[in-house]
């Protein structure tokens, strides 16, 4: 018990002192995603969205910055940076939604294929 | 009498070693080398710089000692076969005999030392061809090596000219659609955006931003840079072969010369004072004494 209990304070001791590895890619990712959860979300009113989605573009677009600028990515994390930067579309919300003159809704939605016309002309399946 | 017999022995020796003489050249190049101490590091440098580090490091060679040396005898035996030749005609008889027997054999030393020096240069180039040929095996690691970096590069720059297309606009649209004050973030990164702008703009007309290498106004890659190196390199040993065919043709007419004056010679030992050889009678020419009884 009391070696279980070494063992366990060490890999705790190991946990705390390891650097935190999130880079900023990833923020961008989970920014994305928490903004995407937002868009789909029913419980929340149309102006609530409309007010988390305001301030979420300011946060994309500064994530969004520092990705392209982070030179560390390179050597970090190559190949999910490839990946992202290929697809520019989904990654680059805030950028790619001003390059067309869209909001960022609109942009993803048409990205990932959800166009107003394709909602109105789908039906409920199980 | 002596002293001329001497002479002709002498000099057909000569005549039969005069040609020989270029073949065995390779042999007669003592072990005189040049062992490179430069590292792969030079491969650094623009591409006239690596060729004086490299040249630098040839001149502190032994072989850079021996080339120098056979230069200088070469040019005494130069400055001596010139003032032969225009002295010869001052000699008469066997003096004449002697100062031609010199000039043969001052050509034959001539042919020699030219033969070794060509010798010793050509194995300069050759070391400074291997040295071209491992920095461009060197060079083509790292390009391959950096394929990968080269790639991520190239997707990593279209990502960010065409976000940096955006910029201005995103962010006014971000201040008039939100109607609030730009992060911390988006001041100090636009500030420093337009530092870097002004920064890459000074680094692109700057002179010292284009002396490298170009054909045709086309920028030339470390490699072709290496490769046309090589290429002088291989030229100036095609050329040293050619001069190894002047000295080859140098060498017959100095056989040919020395085969003359052999010849020379001869009728200068056999042909003296007017000598003919004695005719005896035949028994034709007093035939008449017979027939005419009467």
């Amino acid at each position: 018990m009391k070696r279980l209990l070494a063992l366990s304070a060490t890999l705790f001791s190991i946990a705390a002192t390891m650097p935190a590895m999130a880079n900023s890619l990833d923020n961008l990712e989970r920014e994305r995603a928490i903004a995407i959860a937002k868009m789909l979300d029913g419980d929340i009113s149309v102006s609530q969205r409309s007010e988390y989605m305001m301030s979420s573009w300011r946060r994309l677009t500064d994530l969004e910055k520092i990705v392209i600028n982070d030179k560390s990515l390179k050597s970090s994390a190559p190949a999910a940076a490839l990946r992202a930067f290929n697809s520019y579309e989904l990654t680059f919300l805030s950028h790619a939604a001003a390059e067309n003159n869209q909001l960022i809704t609109q942009h993803w939605a048409e990205t990932v294929g959800l166009s107003t016309s394709d909602l109105l002309v789908s039906r409920v399946g199980r | 009498m002596k002293k001329v017999i001497k002479i002709s022995m002498a000099l057909s020796i000569l005549a039969a070693t005069s040609l020989t003489s270029l073949a065995s050249l390779p042999a007669m190049a003592n072990e005189t080398g040049w062992t490179p101490t430069i590292s792969e590091k030079i491969l650094i440098l623009p591409p006239k710089h690596l060729e004086t580090a490299i040249e630098q490091d040839f001149d502190r060679s032994p072989l850079a000692s021996e080339l120098g040396s056979i230069e200088q005898t070469i040019n005494s035996q130069v400055s001596f076969l010139s003032q032969l030749q225009s002295d010869l005609d001052l000699y008469e008889g066997e003096q004449q005999l002697e100062a031609r027997h010199q000039l043969i054999s001052g050509k034959r030393d001539y042919i020699q030392l030219m033969g070794e020096q060509i010798q010793l240069k050509k194995k300069r180039l050759e070391v400074k061809l291997a040295i071209y040929d491992k920095l461009l095996r060197k060079s083509k690691r790292s390009a391959y090596e950096n394929s990968q970096s080269a790639q991520f590069d190239e997707v990593h720059s279209a990502v960010a000219n065409r976000a940096a297309t955006v910029d201005s606009s995103l962010r006014d649209d971000l201040f008039t659609s939100t109607m609030m004050p730009e992060t911390k973030f988006a001041g100090a990164y636009a500030e420093n955006q337009s530092a870097i702008s002004q920064l890459v703009e000074a680094i692109e007309n700057h002179p010292s931003n284009h002396v490298g290498q170009s054909i045709d106004g086309e920028p030339v890659s470390r490699e072709e840079e290496l490769r046309l190196s090589m290429q002088d390199i291989q030229s100036e040993l095609a050329i040293l072969s050619m001069e190894e065919d002047v000295l080859g043709h140098m060498a017959k007419l100095v056989s040919l010369d020395a085969q003359a004056f052999a010849d020379d010679l001869n009728d200068f030992q056999y042909g003296m004072d007017g000598f003919e050889p004695k005719t005896y009678d035949s028994p034709a020419n007093n035939l008449q004494l017979f027939i005419n009884q009467s």
